[in-house]
């Protein structure tokens, strides 16, 4: 019913599996953000994005009996967006981990001014994650975001937790290093 | 410790600083470069978790749940159930008319017509619902019913 809360993971999908069409929302909401950001990243905004979307929640829907509540919802169906993502870059055959320019991972010198951002956080720090390569991005998404923990990244991509965070530490770099590249233009 | 800590370091006093040995983190207290840098990432990780949020723009309900209908189903037993009553209808049929059981081919014979008609109806049914129910059966397969 419209307004329910569900306490448990389990509450929730007992409603799916029933058909209540306002239990589906509530997973499409707690979920939607991580799925349609693996794919817009990950395919790097292919035009066939909505249609992968549909078809991980599809896929989700279909396979909802059998999730062992093991994980988290969100880490299972983490898992299924990655491995759609991963079939469509085979198939399309896209870049998804490509090589970063040395320089760009390279250290730049903190400057007097503490304050990287002076206004509209949010969109600059956007466009300075959607510069980074497809993989980097994805763990952005899932650490930060999301907040999942190293080995739930794990069971999602199924990377070394080391290798995860080895990533997170040269994307933040990279983050930092072009945010100030940026305010030097500007004469910040 | 004299030298500057490494962007690793400084990314891990901003994320997991409890993971930061006590040297680091007292070089961190007194050297203004690393502490500069340190609040750098500070900005970086905070805002992170602040990014706009993305949404599909499809009626996600809509396009993944099947349409529920009140749908007319029936188990086997109960098609097994109406098989075996149309029959019953007929062998009573049968039993009623003895040598007769011919003229139930002609319309207009009161009790006997309807006797038919009956049995016809039942069978229709139990035909028809096995038929929905294998119907059925074919699309779950395919997973296009739930």
């Amino acid at each position: 019913m419209k307004g329910t809360i569900y306490h448990t993971d389990r509450e929730l999908i007992a409603a799916i599996l029933n058909g209540e069409r306002h239990a589906f929302a509530a997973f499409v909401r707690l979920t939607e953000n991580l799925v349609v950001k693996m794919v817009f990243q990950m395919t790097g905004g292919s035009a066939d994005r909505q249609d992968l979307v549909q078809e991980i929640y599809l896929k989700a829907f279909r396979n909802l009996a059998s999730f062992r509540h093991g994980s988290k919802l969100s880490t299972w169906i983490g898992q299924i967006a990655y491995y759609d993502c991963l079939h469509y870059i085979k198939k399309k055959k896209l870049t998804y981990l490509e090589d970063i320019p040395e320089e760009s991972a390279m250290d730049v010198e903190p400057s007097g001014e503490v304050a990287l951002f002076k206004s509209d956080l949010s969109a600059i720090l956007s466009e300075a994650v959607a510069r980074l390569p497809p993989l980097y991005q994805t763990l952005v998404t899932l650490f930060h975001e999301e907040e999942l923990s190293y080995s739930e990244i794990g069971e999602i991509t199924h990377l070394p937790e080391g290798t995860i965070k080895n990533y997170l530490f040269r994307a933040r770099k990279i983050l930092r290093n072009d945010l100030l590249k940026k305010y030097d233009r500007e004469d910040l | 410790m004299n030298e500057h800590l490494g962007d690793n370091e400084l990314q891990q006093y901003t994320v997991e600083p409890r993971e930061l040995s006590q040297a680091a983190l007292t070089h961190i207290a007194i050297c203004e470069h690393c502490r500069v840098k340190a609040q750098q990432y500070a900005q970086i990780t905070a805002g992170l978790k602040h990014l706009p949020k993305m949404t599909a723009e499809l009626d996600l309900p809509i396009l993944v749940l099947p349409i529920k209908r009140e749908s007319f189903s029936l188990s086997g037993l109960a098609v097994g159930a109406l098989i075996f009553a149309g029959l019953l209808v007929i062998a009573a049929g049968i039993a009623a008319m003895g040598p007769d059981f011919r003229a139930l081919l002609s319309v207009g014979q009161g009790l006997r017509f309807y006797l038919l008609l009956a049995a016809a109806l039942i069978l229709l049914t139990a035909g028809s619902a096995s038929y929905y129910n294998e119907y059925k059966r074919q699309l779950k397969k395919m997973g296009l019913l739930s």
